[in-house]
């Protein structure tokens, strides 16, 4: 084999050997603030881990057969939920169980001072009600507001609701849209990966609710 | 037993069961100048078989068998040996709970059931323990041993437990923990 021909192979496995291998990510976007309260909220959801592992603990717990052969499990004290990434704490929990057999809790109703949280947002309240047949949940505060916050980003409402399979939130009643811009010389907790460096911005405004809509 | 509690025993065990109850009877003997004497001391008795029935009015709730006791007249604890024992419910479903050894209160409707203890009911829930005791007037099993629970693909473990009998409630104490471990996937 001449030389060239050599080359060329060499050219030609190389070139094979690149096709193959996946395309390398997208560069990540550059880290900046929703400008829509629709962007905010997409931002802002939940969203279940199928085939997760539903872990529960707490102090107590108490079993009942319901009327209509539905077993339910109240959790009370020091209760916490687990599921994939998705966490949940609070101060009393119910788990509704298909009258069938137990498995999967249908139905999950959380009270006192509800923390939800998966990744960097966290959706806090007062009480909680989790559907896990119509894979939804909404989150309220009586008469105060329930809160979603992610980073600088802060949506409060009445109620908010959560598609926990397509990671969309509604927030209903009252609703305020925060959004704070990062200051540029405040080394970020999370940096964006990729190659692509995040625009330098003008700096921090004072934190103003930035739209407000629904009721 | 609660209500009008009737032992029923094997044929080998009748005559057992007589001596039983004459040595259950109060010490009244007096010798001749009027003084008390002392009962003669009983011997631990052996059964085979046991069946014990425990009623509440006419219902039946309680059943125990056991391959064997040894029933010690001092203490009146019967000590028995492959002990189950089967409770109605007042929505007629059944309860029942087995053990290699258990220790029955002859004067109360109490018991003991210890070294490894399995439960069921007719939901299909089973739970294991290493000892659980029975309080006859509350009609509770409750155990300070730490507990599992499993229905279907729920597991549910803790420190301690109380089963209501009647009305199948259950209360878990210390170091609650629920797993539910997604089903696998028909293929």
């Amino acid at each position: 084999m001449t030389r060239a021909a050599a080359l060329a192979c060499l050219v030609v496995l190389a070139w094979a050997a690149r096709a193959d291998t996946p395309a390398p990510a997208p560069p990540a976007p550059p880290s900046e603030p929703p400008k829509t309260s629709a962007e905010a909220a997409d931002r802002l959801g939940l969203k279940f881990t199928p085939g997760a592992e539903l872990v529960i603990t707490s102090d107590e717990a108490e079993g009942v057969k319901a009327a209509d052969g539905r077993q339910t499990v109240v959790f009370t004290k020091r209760v916490k939920a687990r599921q994939g990434d998705m966490n949940l704490t609070c101060d009393w929990l119910q788990a509704i169980y298909p009258p069938t057999a137990a498995g999967h809790p249908d139905k999950i109703n959380a009270k006192g001072s509800v923390v939800i949280t998966q990744g960097t947002n966290q959706a806090l309240c007062t009480e909680a009600q989790v559907d896990n047949v119509n894979c939804t949940a909404e989150c309220h505060s009586g008469g105060d507001q329930a809160s979603l916050h992610r980073a600088t980003d802060d949506v409060l409402a009445d109620t908010i609701y959560f598609d926990l399979c397509k990671s969309t939130v509604k927030a209903v009643g009252n609703v305020s849209v925060r959004v704070r811009q990062t200051d540029p010389n405040t080394p970020s907790a999370t940096p964006a990966t990729g190659t692509t460096p995040a625009p330098a911005k003008a700096p921090a405004p004072a934190p103003a609710p930035a739209k407000a809509s629904g009721g | 037993m609660r209500g009008s509690a009737r032992p029923r025993l094997s044929r080998g065990s009748m005559a057992a069961v007589v001596c039983l109850s004459l040595g259950c009877g109060p010490a009244s003997d007096f010798l001749d100048n009027g003084g008390p004497r002392a009962a003669p001391e009983m011997p631990p008795i052996e059964m085979d078989r046991v069946i014990y029935e425990g009623y509440h009015g006419d219902l039946q709730d309680l059943l125990v068998t056991a391959a064997g006791a040894t029933v010690d007249m001092a203490t009146k604890v019967a000590h028995l040996r492959d002990v189950s024992i089967h409770f109605a419910t007042e929505d007629a479903s059944k309860v029942e709970i087995a053990a290699p050894h258990g220790q029955f209160h002859l004067d109360k409707d109490d018991f003991v059931l210890t070294d490894g203890v399995t439960g069921t009911t007719e939901e299909g829930q089973k739970f294991k323990t290493r000892a659980v005791h029975y309080v006859g007037a509350r009609r509770v099993i409750a155990s300070d041993s730490p507990v599992e629970l499993r229905r279907d693909n729920l597991v549910l473990t803790a420190t301690g437990m109380e089963l209501e009998v009647a009305t199948h409630k259950l209360h878990l104490t210390g170091n609650v923990k629920a797993r539910v471990t997604p089903k696998a996937q028909p293929q």
